[in-house]
């Protein structure tokens, strides 16, 4: 085995292959965080992962450590219950738009506010993607969704706005800027406090085709022309991704 | 002499889930999915694109070292 295969150790193997659909970019941030992990020369009693409900909710199932599949919407206060618990444990929360920001986004306004030290990374998918299609909290203007025919009339959540209104950490990158998203989320891991990594990822089969990609590779294609980096921001512009500045207060 | 393959492309046939992605990453056309199946040729120059890329960890690249052999003198 080559080096660049050890992140496996992170993993059950024989829970895979995952469930996703071909193409999926949700194995892309499954194996990107495995990758930081082992950069970061994690002990596996160390780390605890937790996720909710939806495609993006079933990764807790994959790590060879412990985890936990909490309800739909409930994996922040899961988290910040363990790390309250044993403040010794690394918690890592991995879901998607719709759990952390709709159903659950009460509790990351709160968990921000309290700036509990967890790191969570959200798959930004832009849909509801496991029961089919359905308008998101981060779906974009005017987008076509099962839910909305005739395009989305409602504006998507601002994310980085209500994390850094209180003064958490904020990465943005995508499943196309490996190298990006492996530091994004080795440096939210390292981040004192509450840190949030908003993963911009290809949902195909039931966003990408609607909306007019061919495949996977499509989309990813349109990530790379479309999004530039900026690591040298407070506050990423709408095409740009990157790791916000932060100061402590 | 003929170009020589820099890496050996390890398909794991029971993770592939045919997606496409990485012949469409792949430099030398190396990689094609044939009667819905991923094939790998002998192009490989050992980039790593197909395994970074691929969401299932179906791809293990190995690099290949060739012992280079000169003339004695
Ligand atoms: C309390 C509750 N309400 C609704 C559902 C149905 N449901 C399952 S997954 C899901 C949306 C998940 O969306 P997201 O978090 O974006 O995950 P994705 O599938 O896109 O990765 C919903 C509404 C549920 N399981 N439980
Ligand atoms: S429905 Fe979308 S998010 Fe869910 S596994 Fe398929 S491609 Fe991934
Ligand atoms: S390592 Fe590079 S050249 Fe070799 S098969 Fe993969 S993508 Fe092609
Ligand atoms: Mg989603």
């Amino acid at each position: 085995m080559e080096d660049t295969m050890r992140f496996k150790r992170f993993l059950k193997e024989e829970n895979l292959p995952t469930p996703w659909c071909p193409g999926c970019g949700n194995g892309q941030i499954l194996k990107s965080a495995c990758q930081a992990f082992e950069e970061l020369n994690f002990d596996k009693r160390q780390v605890v992962i937790v996720s909710g409900i939806g495609c993006a909710g079933r990764s807790a199932g994959f790590f060879d450590m412990d985890s936990v599949h909490t309800a739909h919407g409930r994996a922040i206060p899961v988290a910040e219950g363990i790390k309250t618990a044993n403040e010794n444990l690394k918690v890592v929360v991995l879901s998607g738009d719709g759990d952390l920001l709709g159903i659950g986004g009460n509790h990351l306004l709160h968990a921000t506010r309290r700036n509990t030290p967890i790191s969570i990374i959200c798959y930004s998918n832009e849909i509801y993607g496991m029961t089919g299609g359905q308008v998101s909290p981060t779906t974009r203007l005017n987008t076509k969704t099962v839910t909305t025919p005739e395009g989305n009339k409602d504006c998507p959540v601002n994310v980085q706005a209500i994390i850094k209104a209180h003064n958490c950490f904020y990465a943005r990158s995508t499943t196309f800027h490996l190298a990006h998203l492996k530091k994004s989320i080795i440096e939210a891991l390292r981040h004192p406090g509450l840190s949030f990594v908003d993963v911009i990822c290809q949902c195909i089969v039931n966003n990408g085709r609607r909306v007019g990609f061919k495949d996977a590779f499509e989309m990813l294609m349109y990530y790379k022309n479309n999004y530039k980096i900026n690591d040298n921001t407070e506050l990423l512009k709408e095409n740009e991704i990157g790791i916000t500045r932060w100061t402590s207060a | 002499m003929a170009r020589q393959r820099k890496g050996e492309v390890a398909i794991n046939h029971n993770y592939c889930k045919r997606c496409n992605i990485c012949p469409q990453f792949c430099p030398t056309k190396n990689l094609e999915i044939v009667g819905g199946k991923l094939v790998s040729y002998d192009r490989c120059i050992a980039c790593f694109a197909c395994e970074r890329y691929c969401p299932d960890l179906a791809i293990e690249v190995v690099k290949i070292y060739h012992v280079e052999t000169t003339p004695a003198g």
